[in-house]
């Protein structure tokens, strides 16, 4: 069975990556720093590709804030983590971790 | 591989393995961009229903039809309930749209030609055990098969072959009746004559219940699964998640389903790193009609299936002429 989990892709998760340090300090920081939800991640979605939505593509190359909850590291060796928006406990297509990164 | 043997028509779901991994949903991990490779190749791309009917125009004679970035929705999601992912995709062509279109652009070819047609949701419905998704399913893909069988009708040199690739491990044993008192559902399933008949209508006589969480339905059951919960009822939600991976990465059963009226806890029989419910080894249905159909018959292995088609075909034989 073939699954797919469209909130998951590599540039997403590489976009993210400058930002999540930050989760601890988000306090300090609040105001100098973008808040973003997966929510608004996309504009669009279509056959052709998703499409990054003005938020995003104004906050690049910006530290950003973003909750979200870590998944277990697939390679140990892996230099970077995937984001997601609900515990892997409670997401049935965050299972299949073939088509990750 | 599909790129290297070149189909004339290839229609589904799937385009994030076909885009290039610089576009946003993108599942490759290499740099081909197979869009860009098909139409360099001569194939008219089509992304929905509307642009899959202006491609069966054109003249290329090749198609590329790709209305999904991962599966495409069940019929009844597309059609009936607009659930699953049928909003980020709403004008996704069916099987009976697709098999026009393929058989249209085919039967241009003077040579004849090979077309393989899959109801692939009746698999993928059936794995997470959602037999209503299942089972509307295999009503599009009847009407697949009508469509084909209308092909042969002013096309006599046609081979149709329809069958399985496997069964699952599921049948239909009766009805579950809501009017029957009582709360506790297993005690509403009807079994042998006490079933009586599922009150579905089909009113637009489209083929299809009108609706399907009527108070008399097909009751199935399956013979194997992970733990779940058993709700007795269509998922008008979107399709059914049996059971989730904890973090032992175990299956258990989708605490979703567990509020609903009457569900009950399923304990699963397979091991708990599996997720779904599975294939079964029965004997499968083939059914032929047309030239080389008398090919079939009685027992046959599933690997023998090819040899009627390649004699069909007159694949391998000299060409006398």
């Amino acid at each position: 069975m073939v699954r797919f989990h469209p909130q998951t892709t590599r540039r997403t998760v590489l976009s993210l990556l400058g930002g999540l340090p930050l989760l601890s300090c988000a306090h300090s920081l609040a105001a100098a720093v973008s808040v973003i939800s997966f929510d608004e991640l996309y504009s669009k979605f279509g056959v052709l590709g998703l499409e990054f939505s003005d938020k995003v593509k104004s906050l690049a190359g910006q530290e950003v804030t973003i909750k979200g909850f870590m998944a277990p590291p697939l390679k140990a060796e892996a230099a970077f983590f995937v984001l997601t928006e609900i515990p892997m406990s409670l997401c049935p297509f965050c299972s299949s971790d073939a088509d990750w990164p | 591989m599909i790129f290297d043997v070149k189909p004339d028509v290839i229609l589904g779901g799937g385009s994030a393995y076909f885009l290039g991994k610089d576009i946003p949903g993108s599942k490759r991990k290499d740099d081909k961009d197979y869009i860009k490779l098909f139409q360099e190749a001569g194939y008219t791309l089509a992304t929905d229903k509307s642009e899959l009917q202006t491609a069966t125009g054109t003249n290329t004679g090749k198609i590329l039809g790709l209305f999904h970035t991962g599966n495409m929705d069940t019929t009844l999601d597309r059609e009936f309930l607009k659930k699953g992912t049928v909003e980020k995709f709403p004008n996704q062509p069916g099987l009976v749209d697709m098999t026009k279109a393929a058989l249209g652009e085919l039967s241009k070819t003077e040579e004849g030609f090979f077309l393989m047609v899959e109801g692939g949701n009746i698999d993928k419905m059936s794995h997470p055990l959602d037999w209503d998704r299942a089972l509307v399913e295999t009503i599009e893909f009847d009407k697949a098969v009508g469509v084909a069988r209308e092909f042969a009708a002013s096309h006599p040199d046609t081979l149709i072959v329809v069958t399985g690739d496997h069964a699952h491990g599921v049948s239909i044993i009766g009805t579950v009746d809501d009017e029957k008192p009582g709360t506790e559902m297993r005690e509403k399933v009807g079994t042998y004559a006490e079933a009586g008949f599922p009150n579905y209508t089909d009113e637009n006589n489209d083929g299809y219940p009108d609706k399907i969480d009527v108070t008399r339905r097909l009751f199935l059951s399956a013979n194997n699964g992970p733990d779940h919960y058993e709700t007795f009822r269509p998922k008008l939600g979107g399709p059914f998640v049996p059971a989730i991976q904890n973090e032992k990465k175990e299956y258990i059963a989708n605490e979703a389903y567990k509020d609903v009226p009457g569900a009950v806890f399923v304990q699963g029989n397979i091991p708990k790193s599996g997720d779904s419910g599975v294939h079964a080894v029965d004997d499968v249905v083939l059914q032929a009609a047309g030239p080389g159909a008398e090919g079939f018959k009685g027992y046959m292995e599933e690997s023998d299936i090819y040899r009627v088609l390649v004699d069909t075909l007159a694949l391998g034989a000299k060409q006398t002429n």
